[in-house]
């Protein structure tokens, strides 16, 4: 009777599986209604938790990342002042972020830019292309060629699909495999919970450092593939550095600057970048004063 | 007769597996890179101002046939030739929107038990389920529209190509 049961069940859990694997979670339903016909309610609840299981380790998928990156950038825009909305400004931020987008690992979706009316020095990126810098860092900017990897940097994060990561994670930690993403609509409240928690990591606490290490290098190999000189990127960097020294509650976020810069100057070597690349500094002083 | 068979038989095999050796190196040797951009042109020259045999796009592979500087000639897997920007290419097959066949199953199992209700993600930047999320979590209508209006901002592909022609970047490089 034990066997019999332990078969069921082995049975029950290969059809789940099998119904994952194949695309069909249909096969989940029939067997759970199979299970709950026969009686076995315990069983039936089993299938479900197991599909669930399932489908919380598979990736999210790009119509989830929409939601999701929507969600992320109403946070950002509610802590860091607002949109700063001046069409000149919005225009040009847009034009270098998607002239840098075009030829980024993943340039087939739609990429959004935003300046942020804050003073803070900071710039962030939500999933499904939703890309901000603060005024702050803007008035820290001295030519097109820094903005373009400003905005790589930012566009790494989501072609490399950093947020979403934190996201598969921060869904387990949260304990809410039990709410796969499309059940924001049914189950807000685990939706938010969700959210709230990608936000508290992008905005409070800041990406794993390996991943920002990564995003600079990547962002400035997109700037360099379009035509912008990649040194300009490490000149921003001692820029920065020079202003934030230990500002210790940056680093919480970010790693160090002596670190960042010293990668990025291992990829522009290893990479052969040529710093032949234009600066257009011209272009980009002409909108800054739009700030 | 048998020895001197032997040998001019030895020497053939020889000489049959150096010419393979060499096949097979000549096909070690040619290049395939991928369109690494959203669209890109592929030329009749080495210039911007050259004139367009066609367009490709994002993922195509291509043969390359020549280096020059930072433009290629290729070959399309049609047999089609030309010359393109090098930096709108890669080496290694790029991924994309990575909707993978693990994603779509998953979106797919999700949707499964969400009882077919999904985030339909329409033209505005917010769905139903980030206005939920914005009801939840106290969001203001204007933050609300900031969000709407940068999703919902429409530039053409002609406008950038115009941006990248007039600062000398891309292909329009001096």
């Amino acid at each position: 009777m034990r066997n019999d049961r332990a078969r069921m069940i082995g049975l029950a859990l290969a059809l789940v599986m099998a119904g994952a694997w194949s695309g069909c979670a249909e096969i989940q339903q029939i067997a759970e209604e199979t299970a709950r016909q026969s009686g076995d309610e315990r069983l039936a609840h089993i299938i479900r938790g197991t599909g669930t299981l399932v489908s919380g380790l598979l990736p999210i998928s790009y119509e989830e990342e929409q939601s999701i990156g929507a969600a992320i950038a109403l946070q950002v825009v509610a802590r860091y002042g607002g949109v700063y909305d001046q069409p000149e400004l919005t225009r040009y931020v847009n034009l270098v972020g998607r002239a840098v987008a075009l030829t980024c690992d993943r340039p087939d979706i739609p990429y959004h830019f935003a300046v942020l009316n804050h003073d803070s020095i900071n710039a962030f990126a939500a999933p499904a292309g939703y890309v901000f810098v603060t005024r702050g860092l803007l008035k820290q900017i001295r030519n097109e060629a820094e903005l373009a990897a400003v905005l790589g940097h930012e566009i790494a994060h989501v072609s490399q699909k950093h947020i979403l990561d934190v996201i598969q994670r921060s869904k387990r930690l949260a304990g809410v495999s039990e709410a796969g993403l499309a059940y924001a609509n049914q189950n807000p409240d685990a939706f938010k919970m969700v959210i709230d928690a990608a936000a508290k990591k992008l905005l409070d606490e800041g990406l794993d450092q390996e991943k920002e290490i990564e995003a600079d290098n990547l962002g400035d190999v997109f700037a360099a593939r379009v035509g912008y000189d990649p040194t300009a990127y490490v000149t921003l960097l001692n820029r920065l550095r020079a202003v934030k020294g230990d500002d210790r509650a940056f680093f919480k976020t970010h790693p160090n600057f002596s670190n960042r810069i010293g990668a990025v100057q291992e990829v522009i070597q290893a990479q052969a970048l040529k710093p032949t690349g234009v600066i257009l500094e011209d272009r980009f002083t002409h909108v800054r004063g739009k700030l | 007769m048998s020895e001197r068979g032997t040998a001019l038989k030895r020497s053939s095999v020889l000489l049959l597996f150096l010419i393979g050796l060499s096949l097979a190196a000549g096909v070690a040797l040619a290049e395939t890179v991928y369109v690494q951009a959203k669209s890109v042109k592929l030329r009749v020259g080495k210039t911007s101002l050259d004139a367009v045999v066609t367009d490709l796009k994002f993922g195509d592979a291509l043969e390359v046939l020549r280096k020059d500087g930072t433009w290629l000639e290729v070959q399309t897997g049609t047999g089609t030739k030309g010359w393109i920007f090098a930096g709108k290419t890669t080496a290694t097959k790029p991924v994309g929107s990575g909707d993978d066949d693990l994603a779509r199953l998953g979106k797919s199992v999700r949707r499964g038990e969400a009882g077919n209700v999904t985030a339909s993600a329409g033209a505005r930047g917010l769905d139903k389920a980030s206005e939920g999320y914005a009801d939840r979590a106290g969001i203001t209508p204007r933050d609300r529209d900031a969000v709407d209006r940068m999703a919902a901002y429409r530039m053409g592909d002609q406008e950038v190509e115009d941006f990248l022609k007039e600062g000398g970047l891309g292909e329009y490089a001096k």
